[in-house]
């Protein structure tokens, strides 16, 4: 295999500028919440360190964790994540189909063998030998089981990959389940596990934890749940933009009286911000825009494990005794540099 | 930030509007825990590191939870120097030094103007200004290039 060119070259020979690439470490770095200083540390590994190859599986799903990764920037970001990470192989992007298509992912395999990243959205069913979902006459199960071999690292995108979403709710026919849970299971090989949970998972925090990766080749802190603590590490709730009336007690009644118009809190029409961890009201969404809140809904919880069974989306459960997430730290989180580009 | 948007209403609905806003930070501050003098003492250590011939440091103030009269604070403390630096670079960047040499205030915005990144940093020269060695060796073969062909065609 030829000597594979490193970030800063590929990036050089793409017009950007050795500013902007300080710019964009200097950035990350904060995005991350990585101690000041660490953009020299990352300017200096990114300069050499070859593009990292990705291989992207899909099984159960509905494709919106691919569209939120791709479709919610400006057309640039496309470019850096695509070309820069080298996204080898990625079924619904690739324009190869049937065995062409195939190829290109053993080769991309081959050639990357114990170094690629693997990229999962979407449940893998178990039952009668996966044959719920398949691709190319194989079942997903096999095809993970194949594409984990060689991987450095594992990132499962989205609720169904991580525990099982929608394709596991009841009566879960297909016995569908995350990467995670085959792990534990020993159905395939244990490789270092990042979950970006949400249904789908807000963009930043995909690209983000590919940020981590590409300057530091290794697994940002993970909590319980296998899920990076820079994004996870507070609760819906702790940030939300209607927790002043939390606090002192308004809240809404019906979707439409006089509080939810007031920005009245959310909880006893079923809002799941206190138990759900996830970065909608840190990162936001549409490059920061607003949330769900914002908006006058509340959290569905679509992060958490169980997500679609555990309870209904407007029933209301009594919010929890004590805060759970990390309401120490700050709320804001930069938005993801990478928009810039 | 305030999200104050006025519903248009649906045919036989009343018009209806949503106000979320959270605390006003902007709101008088003077009973609330600052950040600003445990940050300058931070600067303080920091200037001394470089002013020994370390490499100084910096500070990420969007992970730093500040009062809008802690900001105000650090602003006035730190005042204005003479140089201040517009980049362009993946968007604006505002570089400029305070009225105390060797410490920088520099902020980084996306090409819609919205702030990436902030940070107070205590160096010489702040890296994104200085021209980096590998680009500077690069530089030559264009130099020469530019001037073979404004030699051999002046009035381009």
């Amino acid at each position: 295999m030829s000597k594979k060119e490193t970030i800063l070259e590929h990036l050089t020979r793409q017009g950007v500028s050795r500013r902007s690439f300080l710019k964009f470490c200097a950035v990350t770095s904060s995005m991350l919440a990585l101690p000041p200083g660490t953009e020299r540390l990352m300017a200096q590994t990114l300069a050499t360190t070859p593009r990292p190859t990705v291989i992207w599986l899909s099984a159960q799903e509905c494709t919106g964790c691919s569209e939120s990764f791709l479709r919610s920037f400006d057309p640039a970001i496309e470019s850096l994540i695509l070309d820069h990470l080298s996204l080898d192989y990625h079924n619904t992007l690739l324009a190869p189909s049937g065995e062409a298509a195939e190829a290109a992912r053993i080769q991309a395999m081959n050639d990357a063998f114990g170094q690629y990243v693997l990229v999962v959205d979407g449940a893998i069913p178990a039952r009668e030998g996966g044959a719920w979902s398949t691709i190319g006459g194989r079942s997903a199960i096999q095809l993970v089981q194949e594409c984990v071999e060689g991987a450095a690292l594992v990132i499962a995108v989205g609720t169904c990959a991580t525990f099982g979403g929608i394709p596991a709710a009841n009566p879960n026919p297909g016995m569908a389940t995350g990467v995670g849970e085959l792990m534990d299971q020993g159905l395939i090989a244990n490789r270092p596990l990042i979950n970006v949970s949400g249904c789908p998972p807000v963009p930043e925090v995909i690209t983000g934890v590919v940020a981590h990766y590409l300057v530091f080749g290794t697994v940002p802190e993970l909590d319980e749940l296998r899920r990076p603590k820079v994004f996870y590490g507070k609760t819906v709730h702790d940030c939300c933009p209607r927790l002043e009336h939390y606090d002192r007690g308004e809240f809404a009644l019906t979707f439409d009286d006089e509080g939810a118009r007031n920005g009245h809190c959310l909880l006893l029409l079923g809002c799941k911000g206190p138990t759900t961890f996830n970065a909608c009201t840190t990162v936001k969404w549409n490059q920061g825009t607003s949330n769900p809140m914002h908006s006058g809904h509340g959290c569905l919880g679509c992060s958490e494990p169980g997500f679609w069974d555990k309870e209904g989306f407007y029933e209301f459960r009594n919010p929890p005794a004590t805060p759970i997430g990390d309401t120490a730290a700050p709320c804001t989180v930069p938005q993801n540099p990478l928009n810039a580009l | 930030m305030t999200c104050n948007a006025a519903q248009e209403a649906a045919p036989g609905l009343p018009a209806f509007s949503v106000l979320v806003a959270p605390p006003d930070r902007n709101a008088p501050t003077e009973d609330l825990p600052g950040n600003a003098q445990a940050m300058l003492h931070q600067v303080d250590s920091m200037l001394v590191d470089l002013a020994s011939g370390g490499e100084g440091g910096s500070i990420d103030l969007r992970h730093t939870p500040l009062t809008a009269a802690d900001r105000r604070t650090l602003e006035s403390v730190l005042g204005r120097g003479e140089v201040e630096a517009r980049v362009n670079a993946l968007g604006l960047t505002h570089v400029r030094d305070t009225a105390v040499a060797g410490v920088w205030w520099v902020t980084h915005f996306n090409l819609q103007d919205q702030v990436l990144g902030e940070f107070i940093q205590v160096t010489h020269v702040p890296e994104l200004l200085g021209s980096h060695p590998d680009d500077v060796r690069g530089a030559l073969p264009l130099l020469r290039a530019r001037i073979s062909a404004a030699l051999t065609n002046p009035r381009a």
